[in-house]
């Protein structure tokens, strides 16, 4: 893996792009930041809405999107840290995954928004990481595939999810130390019960937990295969490893074999350029995200036909301004993201009308603060996220810069010294 | 999550909002009650018809509690390992009939789909239920026929492989007509095109491509008299006609082969684009395992190097388009269930002689069910049956190597079944041209025309470059690509008259 000079803001980003803010935005459309920082710190007090209730299973993403979009607006204060800690703590497992809220059963999904909530607060040493990448490897493929879960659902998305996982606890292991973390005593390589004392402390004490009823058939239990593990590396003193140290071009990223890893998403590949979530299923743009991004994690974007690709990306912006994920579909906010952080990566993405973007991005805004997939429809976290982070992709003024690879504040991924080569 | 929720008129009196509150908290009551009672269930491992009824009352709510989703596959394996196949067939079967219903309401959750591929993998019998999920899907595609869960899902039914269908519910030129009969639908189904484009190949692997290709080029041309502002068609029509060979060494795949009986020596036969020279032994594994004692050697019977293209004319003693990779003596390979042999890093070990590496990763995979023996191309010595070899070569220039043995290559070209003669570059310019006329500010025929143009070649850039200012103007919410195409152009012209010396 490839670390890009540090020194610089966003990464290796061509320096000529040609269309740049400040666009000039029609006086009515403006990014009202208080009503959506209000938006977001109000979600978790609507327990009296049946869709509170029915989203629980993935309040953890939840939670990343609101922050982030918090930290993109320059705002992350305003929710409680220690707070935001203890829930992401509460919703780890004895296996090292996390659950989407308390009491809900580990899934990669949520694994990675835990440790990308950790890495926005700067707390990557509230969870034993060692006990993360042993969910994560144990979900792994002989083929370079990774599994969502224990129930074998094969997906691009999970591929992503253990790269940046990887990607985070290499920079944190930097950072802290191999085996550091707050449950650990410090300097001792390996932490001693922490999890399962943490765990059984939490909410979650007594309940139901994944090896007492494990699926006792089918599916087999994930085996580590030979293939993508390998010893875990020789552990330095947190003293001798800087936290900016720019690891050697290699095909690992930690235990993790980056090109068996890119071979698989290459299978992906379509006729047209794009990605689809499992070989030979259409190109999506959330999924050309999720794969153009991991070949990036993995120092491969050689691998992806950036004109070809960037053509298709391109074609996805609608007369309105607003950009659809497949050729021949409604615009819908959230592809702002997956369409331009995908062009961005590839250095392709002043071939859009960022200004029409913008707009269209900012008629989603309700007046209650948040943004809905296309007006008029209601506003949720998720689509509030995507819009402010695609805004200050753009060039948004007033907000803070966005890794296109790694959907985190540029500030966090730089901070962790794990900004790749893009663009 | 959610898209598209539409937003409610916020009522304003204040009774009905009073009752509308009340009915919600009382929903919200219910719903929280359910998942007490089901995790207690579960904390208390109580897996019984009381709890699975309990999952069925919250996923009838709510599919998207995955956990709810998972306590209920414990339940019901636990109970199947009790009964005799036959009530578990029902059992699944009335599983496979609850997520009928729920799939109606959510067609695009990706738990329910997954659910639906445990119960598939679970049934003693699944070929029976195959052909009436094959309908099943068939049918929500005609409701949306872009839900690509549905064609995702159809794909898992047709790679589906069970001792009672051992090839498979459907051909792949059964798919070809599926696709065929989508996009006669409607011209505007991308998700139909796309499938065509992997399937392809492999409906007309033993003959009947090229012709096939001219009908091709037909069904995109009524497409986009149709509809010239469709992306659609464009985009297929654009991987029918090609790119320009590239000066890039690829590797085009590889098969198995070996004598008609295997006492004699068996391996893998790679194919190159051009020679190469090893570098380092490629690693050859079973299933995960690497293989001791590979052999290598290349292959270079001169019949096959006329067959070749141009290329490999280079050919050395010691460099070959072709390599031989022979198995060691190993009977577990011969004969056995399901594996998968894999040749990896074929990038690190060989180069052309000039230098030129593979600018991809190239693995190569084969799964390989029952003998061994049924895979394999007749081999003697240094003899293969070239028309294997331009069967495999012919297939290679498409998507996926897809010998008749269903090999295929991770890493392949994704461009062009065929390349395009320059008749049929011709033909179709000519074509665009007449479109054109009739629609002159219709962008696609305007942009195909300029990459045709490109591939006939020839220095002169002005019709070119006109075309793509034109294009700047039409199109501005792209404009800056279409310039980027021009001075890309130009830059092109420079270096190759550098080259030209």
């Amino acid at each position: 893996m490839t670390h890009a000079d540090d020194s610089t803001h966003t990464g290796n980003r061509p320096r000529n792009k040609r269309v740049k803010y400040p666009l000039e935005v029609p006086a009515n459309l403006t990014l009202d930041t208080e009503s959506h920082v209000t938006y977001i710190k109000e979600l978790d007090n609507k327990k009296d809405t049946l869709e509170y209730w029915v989203t629980e299973h993935l309040r953890l993403s939840g939670v990343y999107w609101g922050l982030t979009a918090l930290a993109i607006m320059g705002r992350k204060d305003e929710l409680d840290r220690e707070q935001v800690i203890e829930f992401v703590v509460g919703c780890q497992h004895r296996s090292g995954g996390f659950g989407g809220s308390r009491e809900h059963d580990p899934h990669m999904l949520y694994t990675l928004s835990a440790l990308q909530i950790l890495a926005v607060v700067d707390a990557l040493d509230a969870v034993d990481r060692e006990k993360v990448m042993q969910y994560v490897l144990s979900l792994g493929n002989p083929d370079g595939s990774f599994r969502g879960d224990e129930w074998g659902e094969v997906d691009s998305r999970f591929a992503y999810i253990a790269l940046q996982c990887a990607a985070l606890v290499e920079a944190a292991d930097r950072k802290y130390g191999v085996g550091v973390w707050r449950g650990s005593a410090q300097g001792t390589p390996k932490g001693v019960g922490g999890v399962e004392e943490r765990v059984e402390g939490g909410e979650r004490g007594g309940t139901a937990s994944q090896p007492v009823d494990a699926p006792s058939t089918a599916p087999p239990p994930p085996s580590q295969p030979e293939s993508l593990t390998s010893p875990p590396p020789p552990q330095p003193s947190p003293s001798s490893s800087s936290p900016h140290a720019n690891p050697p071009k290699t095909s690992r990223l930690g235990r993790l074999d980056t090109d068996l890893i890119a071979s698989w998403v290459l299978r992906c590949k379509n006729f047209d350029g794009g990605f689809g979530n499992v070989p030979g299923a259409e190109s999506h743009a959330g999924h050309i995200f999720t794969c153009v991004a991991s070949l990036a994690i993995c120092g491969r974007l050689d691998l992806v036909d950036r004109d070809l690709l960037g053509w298709w990306l391109a074609e996805r912006q609608l007369a309105n301004g607003g950009l659809n994920g497949r050729p021949e579909k409604l615009e819908d906010v959230c592809y702002s993201w997956w369409v331009l952080s995908s062009l961005q990566i590839l250095g392709r993405d002043h071939w859009i009308d960022s200004r029409a973007l913008a707009g269209f991005i900012l008629s989603c805004q309700d007046s209650s603060g948040g943004f809905s997939d296309r007006p008029p429809d209601m506003p949720d976290v998720f689509h509030t996220l995507f819009a402010i982070a695609a805004l200050s992709m753009i060039g948004y003024p007033g907000l803070n810069a966005v890794d296109p690879v790694y959907c985190l504040p540029t500030d966090v991924s730089r901070k962790l010294g794990m900004v790749v080569e893009w663009g | 999550m959610e898209h598209g929720r539409k937003k409610e008129q916020k009522e304003v009196d204040p009774k009905i909002l009073e009752a509308k509150k009340e009915r919600e908290q009382k929903r919200i009551e219910e719903y929280r009650q359910l998942l007490r009672d089901v995790r207690h269930k579960r904390a208390a491992q109580e897996r019984d018809d009381a709890a699975l009824a309990l999952t069925r009352s919250i996923l009838t709510i709510n599919p998207e509690a995955y956990d709810v989703w998972n306590f209920r596959r414990v339940i019901l394996i636990e109970q199947f390992g009790q009964l005799p196949p036959d009530e578990v067939q029902t059992r699944c079967k009335a599983e496979l009939r609850l997520l009928d219903e729920l799939l109606k309401v959510f067609p695009k959750s990706y738990w329910l789909w997954n659910h639906r591929q445990w119960v598939l993998q679970t049934l003693p019998h699944p070929e029976k239920e195959i052909a009436r999920d094959l309908a099943l899907v068939a049918a929500m595609l005609n409701l949306d026929a872009r839900n690509f869960h549905g064609w995702d899902y159809r794909r898992y039914l047709i790679a589906f492989r069970d001792p009672a269908i051992p090839n498979g519910i459907s051909t792949p030129k059964t798919e070809f007509d599926y696709t065929t009969k989508k996009i006669d639908q409607n011209f505007s189904n991308y998700s139909a095109w796309h499938y065509r484009s992997t399937v392809l190949n492999k409906a007309f692997a033993s003959g009947g491509l090229e012709e096939q290709l001219e009908k091709d080029f037909e069904l995109v041309r009524s497409a986009i008299y149709t509809e010239p502002a469709d992306q659609s068609a464009w985009l297929y029509q654009r991987w029918l006609l090609g790119r320009q060979q590239s000066n890039v060494l690829s590797c085009l795949g590889g098969f198995l082969v070996g004598p008609p009986s295997l006492d004699g020596e068996t391996g893998i036969l790679v194919v190159f684009s051009a020679a190469v020279d090893v570098v380092a032994p490629p690693v050859v594994c079973l299933n995960t395992t690497a293989l001791v004692g590979v052999s290598m050697r290349p292959v270079s019977p001169a019949h096959l190097q006329e067959r070749t293209p141009a290329e490999s004319t280079t050919t050395t003693t010691t460099s070959s388009q072709f390599w031989f990779l022979g198995f060691p003596n190993d009977a577990t390979l011969v004969s056995g269930n399901s594996r998968t042999i894999h040749v990896r890093s074929l990038h690190e070990a060989f180069q052309a002689p000039s230098g030129l590496r593979l600018h991809r990763t190239v693995d190569l995979e084969l799964d390989v069910e029952g003998d061994l023996s049924r895979f394999v191309v007749p081999f003697t010595g240094e003899y293969v049956d070239a028309d294997h070899v331009m069967r495999a070569f012919r297939v290679s220039q498409g998507s996926e190597v897809v010998s008749d043995h269903e090999s295929r290559t991770t890493h392949v070209n994704q461009w062009a079944p065929q390349p395009v003669s320059r008749d049929i570059l011709l033909r179709e310019i000519e074509s665009l041209r007449e479109l054109i006329e009739i629609e002159p500010d219709s962008k696609w025929p305007l942009l195909t025309l300029v990459y045709l143009l490109d591939r006939l070649g020839g220095d002169d850039l002005k019709e070119r470059e006109e075309i793509l200012d034109r294009l700047s103007h039409l199109d501005r919410k792209r404009e800056i690509f279409y310039q980027d195409l021009k001075s890309r152009r130009r830059f092109d012209k420079i270096v190759s008259s550098i080259l030209k010396g």
